[in-house]
């Protein structure tokens, strides 16, 4: 049974192909066309997925969107009306995308792939909760997901039990977690559904000294429920997301690329907090309340790795899986799922102990992609390769690492990543400085080998997609500087043998010739831009920055003439 | 002819880049603020501000079947 998953029209773009109750291929549109983000129908994406199949688009046996469009069209029409007349821009603005192509999906499929088979729509939260669910190992676990809105629901929960997932409760729009903690991300004058990450990452320069402030901007149950109020944000209509009743509590709002003042970092710290206990309580009533105790987790609220490692550490659950996906991409592989297991009932026989889901490239493409960028390359053995590649690294060089098939979701897990030294103090401002060009506040993430990581952190369990920040042990905090945040703690990936031996092979190097087994992982990218997927982008960011070496499948490339 | 198809082509999509914007002009205009009038005078969606008892609603937790799925809504 072939079944194609779609998420589309909003944010991030994707397309997830399961085959016979297994994932197959998954793939983010942006990746393909370049396009950070792309809400664009993912053509590319599904081409990409199909072909990984072995199938065309008349072998598919159903397609599936991530979420009901007509319901949420219900939802948006109604804020409109709520904010008439002030919604006019936003009227004016949405509409015609609607009336194109949002509400016409069948007739879309048709036009781009041929396709006019069967065609379903799972509910938002419903495609959130069972990416994180179905793929994980458990087979009984308690739910929940929270992002900025589905069709209504923002915040959904409910449990998980073999082929079933039961979400019998959700707090709608407008109280949104998700768009609270971003309307607070662009007040800090950060951008909307990109700059979360790095208000988490300030967060841990600040001190949360505006909580009383915080609890004025939304009501919070004992049981994690929530109401904002309404007269401190604007969600319906007008420029911003915030009204001018916020800069007058929390003092006038920061603009996009001016100073950071400290008061802007004890906001941030103060935002981090009140969502981590919004999410701990929502967890341990839930934890309660089933008795169960595995918890998944997806929504994009749930990239929030500091707050993940919160809530695994105070809700009372014992393991914890968040979908490595958990944005609105991760749709399209819940609603893939869904349908596979909870809708056709085939036995649930896929679990996703890693995000290499995407497209991978042989010695031959890789080979013709550095002729054609002119440039030369040592083709080595997989030992020389890992040795040089350490070696390299140990040394500080900025190293570029493309390997396998490409990572599905926002995190680079070792197979489009760029690596450099956690022990050198200076890794953060060399990797700013010759490729990232990040904020100096953010922090780099480690991985790690999966059986070392309790020596240098506070981790109770595998942390493989970089969705946990347990602190750096302090015994160990002086070895590896450039891994540690400000506040104490590391967002870690753990590296397995059997997850991803090529990158677990690297580390074990490097590990062997430095005493430190980890590297420093961030993802294969240049500012603004989507992560690289193909050995020809990879080449370009090589050569168009200071990146110093760069290890393409065998392929070994070295700048001041080196091979 | 050839000339008179190029012509007649780019003289709709003017007059699609025109007319569209403004019949959603009319349409929120007239329409949604009628429905708007009627919200505000029926109060038919919740008001700004208000607290509710209850901040989680009940949802229905049964799996859908094929042919709910196939809807849209």
């Amino acid at each position: 049974m072939n079944i194609l998953g779609l998420s589309a029209y909003f944010h991030d773009s994707s397309a997830c192909l399961v085959q016979d109750g297994a994932v197959t291929a998954a793939a983010q549109e942006e990746r393909f066309s370049r396009r950070k983000n792309t809400p664009d129908f993912p053509i590319s994406a599904i081409n990409y997925c199909l072909q990984a199949g072995g199938i065309t688009a008349d072998s598919l046996d159903c397609v599936i969107f991530y979420e009901k469009p007509f319901l949420k069209f219900a939802r948006v029409l109604e804020g409109h009306i709520d904010a008439w007349p002030r919604s006019l821009g936003a009227f004016l603005k949405s509409m015609p995308p609607w009336l194109n192509e949002r509400l016409s999906l069948p007739l879309t499929l048709e036009e781009r792939m041929g396709y006019t088979g069967r065609t379903l729509f799972a509910g938002h939260h419903l495609s959130h909760a069972a990416s994180a669910f179905l793929p994980s190992p458990f087979e009984e676990a308690a739910v929940l997901t929270a992002d900025a809105v589905g069709e209504r629901a923002a915040t959904a929960s409910g449990i998980g039990r073999g082929n079933q997932i039961s979400l019998d409760r959700e707090i709608r729009f407008p109280d949104s977690l998700g768009l609270f903690y971003t309307a607070l991300t662009t007040y800090l004058g950060f951008e909307a559904h990109e700059g979360e990450g790095k208000v988490m990452g300030l967060a841990g320069c600040g001190r949360p000294v505006f909580m009383n402030e915080m609890r004025q901007l939304a009501a919070v149950d004992a049981d994690g429920g929530y109401r904002l109020d309404q007269r401190y944000f604007s969600f319906y209509g007008g420029n911003r997301m915030y009204s001018g009743r916020l800069e007058q509590l929390l003092g006038p709002a920061r603009l996009p690329g001016g100073p950071l003042e400290e008061r802007h970092a004890d906001i941030a710290a103060s935002l981090q907090k009140f969502t981590e206990e919004i999410l701990t309580a929502m967890a341990r009533a839930l934890h309660r309340r089933t008795g169960l105790k595995n918890l998944c987790a997806a929504g994009g609220v749930f990239l929030n790795c500091v707050a993940n490692q919160k809530l695994l550490d105070g809700s009372g659950f014992t393991s914890l899986f968040v979908q490595p996906a958990a944005g609105d991409c991760g749709g399209a592989l819940g609603a893939a799922l869904y349908a596979s297991a909870c809708l056709f009932r085939q036995p649930r026989s896929f679990e996703m102990k890693h995000a290499a889901l995407g497209p991978e490239f042989n010695s031959r493409e890789i080979g013709r992609a550095i002729a054609e960028a002119g440039l030369s390359a040592a083709e080595l053995s997989d030992e020389e390769l890992t040795g040089r590649a350490a070696r390299l690294i140990s040394e500080g060089k900025v190293t570029g690492w493309l390997q396998g098939r490409m990572e599905f979701g926002p995190r680079a897990l070792g197979n489009r990543s760029i690596l450099g030294d956690p022990r050198n103090p200076a890794m953060k401002r060399l990797l700013n400085g010759k490729v990232k060009r990040r904020e100096p506040f953010r922090p780099y993430a480690p991985a790690v080998l999966a059986d070392k990581a309790g020596d240098y952190f506070q981790l109770s369990g595998p942390s493989p997609f970089m969705l946990l920040a347990p602190l750096v042990r302090p015994e160990k905090a002086a070895l590896i500087p450039a891994a540690r945040h400000d506040d104490g703690t590391a967002r870690v990936q753990t590296v397995s043998r059997e997850a991803n031996p090529r990158f677990y092979g690297l580390i074990e190097e490097f590990g062997r010739q430095t005493g430190v087994p980890m590297v420093l992982n961030t993802s294969f990218n240049r500012f603004g831009e989507p992560v690289v997927c193909s050995p020809g982008e990879a080449l370009r960011v090589y050569k168009e920055t200071g990146m110093d070496a760069l290890a393409v499948g065998n392929f070994l490339l070295e700048k001041n003439g080196k091979v | 002819m050839e000339k008179f198809k190029n012509f007649g082509r780019a003289a709709f999509r003017a007059a699609q880049q025109l007319l569209v914007p403004a019949m959603l002009l009319l349409v929120y205009i007239f329409a949604v603020g009628a429905l708007a009038a009627l919200a505000r005078v029926y109060r038919l969606l919740p008001g700004r501000g208000k607290n509710a008892a209850a901040f989680w609603k009940q949802t229905d937790p049964r799996t859908e079947t094929l042919e709910e799925a196939a809807e849209q809504s």
